[in-house]
């Protein structure tokens, strides 16, 4: 179906090259090791692939994987594909490994990113201002788990620091990129119900 | 008892059982009310909610005095809102203002619409990271593990806005005096009862801010010396509900610093606050 070894500006391999018919299978070896989501440039990279033809690679082995109908599945999140459980076991995983179990963000976690989400980069004292509470001890908390980041300083008095959020934020929330977050709701529209829409079966 | 025994007690007695915990905020709070008595955003009957409002708060229960001061300031606001609103509209034939022309209550929706969207926003982040949590990966699974204790999520050091007296609340006087938070807030909605909302008018900008008050309380209790205060004595001497939340938010304040002494002889007997060693010396001479 797809021959990934007939493009020209494949760069050089670090080492060798896997024959093209094993190379979904060294995408897989790949996937289960990476600690993190495994970028198609990345791969590429290492299987000597141009970036589209590691990524052309990774859809057509998720594409199996879907069809096998297993336990694992192939996702793609922040900024990579990643070997994942299927989350109807989710409850036999939780089982084996309790402490697999996140607790649900706080409210006041879950408004915080929201608003650096979409907002970003942005200062405490806008978050602030939205929320209309100090934001100080949950900014700490998320800072600590990885969910945001400092991404700079703002000009002025100051020069308060700019707050964004990260690829690990990304795969918390099952995000490839920020573009996937769903449509911050419109002030008229608030009447919606902000549940569903932007749901998908799409990982 | 603990101070939910109390909150649920109150319940029954027609009070508010919802806890105000359960807002992220004063604006959360404004937004609950607004759906809960069907009003308009766009048109918020602004005596009625400010009423509700304080209604909430008035037996706030508060360890945590950022969070507090913020429900305090929205109080402020919206007292200061329903002021402007009852003052007369200028006669036609004068010049207006800009201000004049500017429905006071504008900044508060606007502040509201904008929190109300991030909020619902949330609510649909809510929902992808409860799906993206029941895949997981070798490594801890997609974002990893992710405790966030409690309700506040990690707010400045403090948990529940209610605690069980006794169990984690302002540390329980190492003297062994047995005033428990419960005795305290009991003592704070007695006075808040006696205390009517004064003419909105004259209550609009008036603010008073805890470390004012600790200021005040501190000169009181030196002043007073051997003999102590009673604590009910000190609260009355706010004139306005507001006053008395902050003068009790400034007595824990005081307590939690270990600058306070608190006794009662007997059950819900008078509690007298004492100085200790050190009160005052922040602004004094080391003694």
């Amino acid at each position: 179906m797809t021959d990934p070894g007939r493009s020209t500006s494949r760069p050089p391999a670090e080492a060798g090259t896997p024959p093209p018919e094993k190379v979904k299978a060294a995408l897989e070896a790949l996937l289960l090791v990476s600690s993190e989501p495994l970028s198609p440039r990345r791969a590429g990279r290492i299987l000597g692939l141009t970036e589209t033809e590691a990524r052309t690679c990774l859809e057509l082995l998720a594409e199996d994987w879907r069809r096998r109908d297993g336990g694992l599945e192939i996702v793609e999140v922040g900024g990579g594909f990643r070997l994942v459980t299927r989350p109807e076991y989710d409850e036999y995983v939780a089982r084996l490994e309790p402490s697999r179990v996140k607790p649900p963000l706080t409210q006041a976690a879950v408004e915080t990113l929201a608003i650096i989400a979409y907002r970003q980069p942005v200062r405490r004292a806008d978050i602030e201002r939205v929320r209309g509470v100090r934001c100080e001890g949950v900014l700490g908390t998320l800072l600590e788990r990885g969910l945001i980041e400092e991404v700079g300083r703002a000009d002025g008095p100051g020069r308060p620091i700019l707050y964004g959020t990260t690829r690990r934020f990304l795969e918390f929330f099952g995000l490839r990129d920020l573009s996937e977050l769903p449509p911050l709701p419109e002030v008229d529209a608030l009447r919606d119900d902000g549940e569903g829409g932007a749901e998908g079966g799409t990982l | 008892m603990t101070v939910e025994d109390m909150a649920a007690r109150d319940g029954r007695r027609g009070g508010y059982r919802v806890r105000l915990d359960v807002f992220e905020g004063p604006l959360d709070l404004l937004l609950h009310l607004i759906k809960r008595e069907e009003m308009d955003i766009y048109d918020i009957p602004i005596a009625r909610i400010t009423a509700q409002y304080l209604e909430y708060i008035e037996g706030l229960v508060v360890l945590d005095l950022d969070l507090a001061s913020e429900f305090l300031l929205m109080a402020a606001t919206l007292m200061d809102i329903k002021s402007r609103m009852l003052l007369p509209r200028p006669a036609p034939d004068r010049f207006l203002t800009e201000e004049d022309l500017t429905d006071p209550r504008e900044e508060l929706v606007v502040r509201l619409l904008e929190y109300k969207r991030y909020k619902e926003a949330a609510e649909s982040l809510r929902a992808r990271a409860e799906e993206a949590g029941r895949r997981h990966s070798r490594f801890g699974g997609p974002g990893g593990p992710l405790p966030l204790p409690g309700p506040e999520g990690g707010r400045a050091g403090s948990g529940a806005l209610l605690r069980p007296a006794g169990a984690s609340g302002p540390e329980g006087d190492a003297e062994g005096t047995g005033v428990t938070l419960a005795d305290l807030v009991r003592g704070l909605q007695s006075v808040l009862r006696e205390l009517e909302d004064g003419p909105a008018v004259e209550v609009g900008r008036e603010t008073v801010t805890v470390e004012e008050k600790v200021a005040e309380m501190t000169s009181l209790l030196l002043e007073a010396g051997e003999g102590g205060l009673d604590f009910i004595g000190l609260l009355r001497r706010a004139r306005t509900r507001l006053e008395a939340v902050v003068a009790f938010l400034a007595l824990l304040e005081l307590h939690r610093r270990g600058l306070v002494r608190l006794r009662q002889e007997r059950p819900f007997g008078p509690i007298t606050v004492w100085a200790r060693p050190g009160l005052g010396e922040e602004k004094v001479m080391p003694a």
